[in-house]
């Protein structure tokens, strides 16, 4: 294995370019390596029957053998009878062995691991540099948060959830001065308000109250509200079963009961159960537009952000300060297309209008 | 002369071993007794007539034939057949079976499998006393056999320059097993090797155990007034096979027959100025406590396996 | 305000006197026997007590104690042990000093298969408070049956116990347990350290049987040691300190009872462990360290324990051949070196 000038002390071997025995000349390209911070191929320096010693994908230290060149049929037939044709595995010290399982990795990762014991026996300190080096520091210090429980749980989720739906995000900037109004005449926070036009619009807009299942966009009789409530542990989401059907007062009501039971960590797995559209209230923090991510399997998911004076242009063409809000609605673009996202936000908007009287 | 008392204690003494024995080697043959067991029937006289002058604070070392010295110093018998069964409630808590007898309350320094292995014991014993300055003595029984061990010479030897108190009882059978000490001894007398030593040497005769009781008493007085060892050889007869189960056929039947006619035991009771009915109820007596022991060895428990290592070291 | 005094230094021999000597006093069944140890017996008084023991160390005993207590034997060992081994069965404490350790080999029945054996043969009844005293080693030019260690024989024996010690300080404070211990005890003197001094308190003390001594902390590897070796392996760890390598040396001072725990520890910290013994290999307690810390601590280890030893040989008489008998500093060193 070369040194290519770059500084690194293990290499990849990514593959091999000749079959097993080919007979080759020389110069000609036999594998291609991987280092840090290129690829490289690898000429033979003889003519002869290629002997592969390593397996692809194995790091392997600069100046190790990684191939042999017979040069006759009858010597390559040696060499591949006498010789393992993948390297013996260097052998782990019991000391190390332990200290793999202790730090939480499996023996087979040894195989990664150049040892510098006698024989190439890896010892305890093999293992502590490498699962040093596999962990980047942290910038500024030692903590580190396991992802563990909730927070792993949410972090399995979210790449799930990426990894599945087409989803995208819609954004429309709509003047919330009735919502504004409504919330102080009726004592009841924005979310309430938004699940109840958003579990109102959901009923012109079917296709967003849906899921994609074995091939199928299966659109949900009932509208199931998941408000996203954020704890210490991470954000989670109780669900307001029939939001359509109740008030937005009820709604307030039944938010502000299932967020105190989200905080004390008192949710039954009922209380999280059945949402098929999520409402998340951004704008409790500064700021004006995010793309959130889907909780799979729901369709939408309607992120408000912050409400805000903004200069807006009336129709009689002057410039007033009022408060506006960005509904960003991202959505699954296997079941719904951009036009559909756009009506769902009009319908929204319109909803808007008339929540104040 | 020996009074009467004595006379019927020692009668006693040789009775005891005697059914004693006998019990044990009919138990033997049903297999209940594991090892191997070596019959004193005999040679009785030889521990009676010794171990008559000894009392707890003397010591004894014995052989592998060992039964009878443990029941002339005074032994109980069912604690001894405890042992020989190998029971917890045995003498050494069925940790030495009957090679290994021994009960140190009684300076009975124990049974030894190694021919010749008490010599030097015993004579340990009689440094001690004399370093102690008391008049404690000790005996040494060991076999014809073991009058060739090197062993025995040694302290022979030591014995001799120390002055220890100790007797040292050569039990002449005449056979090493199967090996006659008329082929593996050098003189026809062990008794006569003491002149070597420049210590007495004294035969008794096995069959007569007065005479035994006599030659025996000389000696521990010798030893007791710091007078030095004594060799005693007393010509005895081994009735059984070295062992029990073995077939003796190093000797034939009229060897076996002739051997049998030397009963110290028979001639004694013939001799006894003791009624009838005194020497019945003395049998009747050794036969029920033999029986006695025989029900106490069985319904004793054996070792538990848990403890291996208990009593490697002294506590 | 109360000065500590100093302590004075002893040589090891002298130490092995002083424990006797201290023992005899505390205890009148406590009798020394064996051949030469007051030397001249017989002779009348001016002659007597002409040696005090092959190597001096019962010097001085005879004129304090007497003939009774402080007895010459003939050349008879089984005799003698043997009587010691009677004498400690009713009720005395003799001291037999054997003279070689090789020599113990006329006396075999009498340790093994009576005095070894006795409290578990008879079921708990005997006490057998003998100690057996003997010199072993290479180095004098003794030849083959005058420089045998042989502890590892009498280590196998269930029953015995086996001292080996490697300080004047050692010495005394196990003797006086050893002697005061009631069942029979081997204790091993290196020729070698007859002479080597050492700071020895003047009272008597005692060190407990089966405790080792970490001579000198370290974290990279442990280095076992067994008496006259523990200076060579303290010599070892002076030259690794010197390439960057610490070592941490632990003296057992008993093989048996043998500390393992403490020895487990140390491999637990260093994950290296080699083993230092002044005898042939096969059968040696060093194998017996090996084998107890691989079953005790295998995950610790980060290679295979090093057992450095004589030969499979006798001990040789011609200088060229008796010098490298013995693990040299650098064999421990190169020792070392192969687990890096």
């Amino acid at each position: 294995m070369p040194k290519l000038g770059a500084y690194t002390d293990d290499v990849l071997l990514l593959q091999w370019l000749v079959d097993e025995g080919e007979q080759v000349d020389a110069g000609r390209a036999i594998l291609e390596l991987e280092t840090e911070k290129t690829t490289a191929e690898v000429e033979s320096e003889s003519s002869g029957f290629v002997h592969q010693l390593v397996p692809v994908g194995e790091a392997v230290p600069i100046g190790a053998t990684v191939a042999l060149i017979a040069e006759t049929q009858e010597e390559y037939r040696r060499l591949a009878d006498d010789a393992p044709a993948v390297r013996e595995p260097p052998p782990v010290a019991p000391r190390a062995r332990a200290l793999l399982k202790e730090l939480g990795f499996a023996l087979d990762d040894a195989a990664h691991i150049t040892g510098t014991g006698p024989g190439g026996r890896i010892l305890d300190r093999d293992v502590t540099a490498w699962a040093a080096a596999r962990t980047p520091e942290p910038l500024g210090g030692d903590e580190r948060i396991p992802l563990r429980g909730r927070r792993g749980a949410i972090a399995k989720r979210m790449v799930e959830s990426l990894q599945t739906a087409a989803q995208l995000t819609s954004v429309l900037e709509i003047d919330v001065t009735p919502l504004v109004e409504r919330r102080a005449r009726s004592h009841v926070g924005v979310t309430a308000i938004v699940v109840k036009l958003a579990a109102a619009a959901l009923r012109d807009h079917p296709r967003l109250n849906a899921r994609v299942d074995g091939g199928a966009i299966e659109l949900l009789p009932e509208i199931n509200v998941a408000v996203a409530v954020d704890t210490e542990e991470g954000v989670v989401a109780p669900v307001i079963a029939a939001a359509d059907e109740l008030s937005i007062e009820a709604i307030d009501a039944r938010i502000t009961e299932l967020a105190a039971r989200a905080r004390d960590g008192a949710l039954t797995p009922d209380d999280v159960a059945g949402g098929t559209f999520t409402v998340s209230n951004g704008g409790v923090h500064p700021v004006d537009i995010t793309t959130a991510i889907l909780d799979p399997p729901q369709c939408g998911l309607l992120w408000i952000g912050r409400i805000r004076d903004r200069p807006v242009v009336l129709a009689d063409g002057t410039i007033a300060a009022r408060p506006t809000m960005q509904a960003c609605l991202t959505f699954d673009h296997r079941a719904i297309d951009g036009g559909h996202a756009a009506a769902f936000l009009g319908t929204l908007a319109a909803l808007v209008g008339e929540v104040g009287s | 002369m020996i009074d009467g008392q004595t006379q019927l204690a020692l009668y006693r003494t040789m009775l005891t071993i005697r059914m004693f024995e006998q019990r044990v080697a009919r138990e033997f043959r049903t297999g209940e007794i594991p090892g191997f067991v070596h019959m004193y029937i005999g040679e009785e006289a030889v521990a009676a007539g010794v171990c008559a002058h000894l009392d707890d604070g003397d010591y004894v070392t014995s052989t592998h034939r060992g039964h009878g010295h443990c029941i002339a110093k005074g032994c109980d018998l069912g604690a001894m057949m405890a042992e020989i069964y190998g029971r917890e409630d045995g003498l050494c808590k069925g940790r030495g079976g009957s090679m290994h007898i021994a009960d140190f309350s009684r300076g009975m320094l124990g049974a030894n499998a190694i021919v010749g292995g008490g010599i030097a014991l015993a004579t340990g014993a009689g440094l001690a006393s004399s370093v102690r300055g008391s008049n404690q003595v000790a005996v040494a029984f060991f076999g014809d056999g073991a009058a060739n061990q090197g062993v025995l010479h040694e302290s022979l030897n030591l014995a001799a320059i120390w002055k220890l108190p100790v007797v040292y009882v050569c039990e002449n059978n005449g056979f090493a097993e199967s090996t006659p000490a008329a082929y593996a001894t050098s003189v026809p007398d062990v008794a006569g090797r003491a002149a070597a030593y420049g210590i007495p040497g004294v035969i008794a005769d096995g069959a007569d155990v007065l005479d035994v009781y006599e030659a025996a008493g000389a000696a521990v007085a010798r030893a007791r007034a710091g007078e030095g060892p004594t060799l005693l050889e007393v010509k005895t007869y081994r009735f059984m096979g070295h062992f029990e189960g073995d077939p003796d056929r190093y000797r034939d039947d009229d060897e076996r027959r002739t051997t049998r006619e030397h009963d110290a035991i028979t001639s004694l009771r013939a001799r006894l100025e003791a009624a009838e009915d005194e020497l019945a109820s003395i049998e009747a007596e050794i036969e029920a406590a033999v029986s006695q022991a025989v029900d106490f060895a069985r319904a004793s428990p054996f070792p538990d396996s848990a403890e291996l290592e208990r009593y490697v070291y002294p506590l | 305000m109360t000065v500590a005094a100093p302590t004075r230094v002893l040589s090891l021999v002298d130490a092995v006197g002083e424990a006797m000597r201290q023992a005899m006093e505390a205890d009148p069944a406590v009798i020394v026997l064996g051949e030469d140890v007051a030397g001249g017996a017989g002779r009348g008084e001016e002659k007597e007590n002409a040696m005090g023991g092959s190597f001096g160390a019962t010097k001085g005993l005879f004129p304090l104690f007497g003939p009774n207590r402080v007895r010459d034997t003939p050349i008879s060992e089984a005799g003698f042990v043997g009587a010691g081994v009677g004498a400690a069965a009713a009720g005395l404490r003799p001291i037999v000093d054997a003279m070689w350790a090789d020599f113990t080999g006329l006396a075999f029945d009498q340790i093994y298969n009576q005095a070894s054996k006795m409290s578990f043969m008879f079921g708990g009844q005997a006490r057998l408070p003998l100690t057996i005293r003997v010199a072993m080693g290479s180095g004098l030019g003794a030849a083959a049956q005058h420089s045998g260690t042989l502890y590892a024989i009498y280590a196998h024996l269930p029953g015995l116990k086996v001292v080996v010690p490697s300080t004047p300080h050692d010495a005394k404070g196990l003797l006086l347990e050893s002697i005061f211990d009631d069942g029979p005890v081997m204790f091993f003197e290196h020729l070698k350290l007859y002479v080597a001094k050492g700071p020895v308190p003047e009272e008597p003390y005692r060190i407990p049987l089966g405790v080792a001594d970490v001579r000198r902390a370290g974290s990279d590897v442990t280095i076992v040691a067994i008496s006259a070796m523990v200076d060579r392996a303290l010599e070892a760890a002076e030259r690794l300190a010197a390439s960057g390598t610490s070592a941490e040396v632990i003296d057992p001072r008993t093989v048996s009872p043998l500390d393992l725990d403490t020895i487990v520890a140390s491999v637990e910290k260093t994950g290296a462990l080699v083993v230092v013994d002044e005898s042939p290999p096969h059968c040696s307690v060093a194998s017996e360290i090996a084998a107890a810390v691989s079953e005790h601590a295998f995950d610790s280890l980060n290679g295979p324990v090093r057992r450095v030893t004589a030969p499979h040989a006798p001990v040789p008489f011609t200088p060229s051949l008796e010098n490298a008998y013995a693990p040299s500093v650098q064999a421990i060193v190169d020792a070392v070196g192969t687990l890096a």
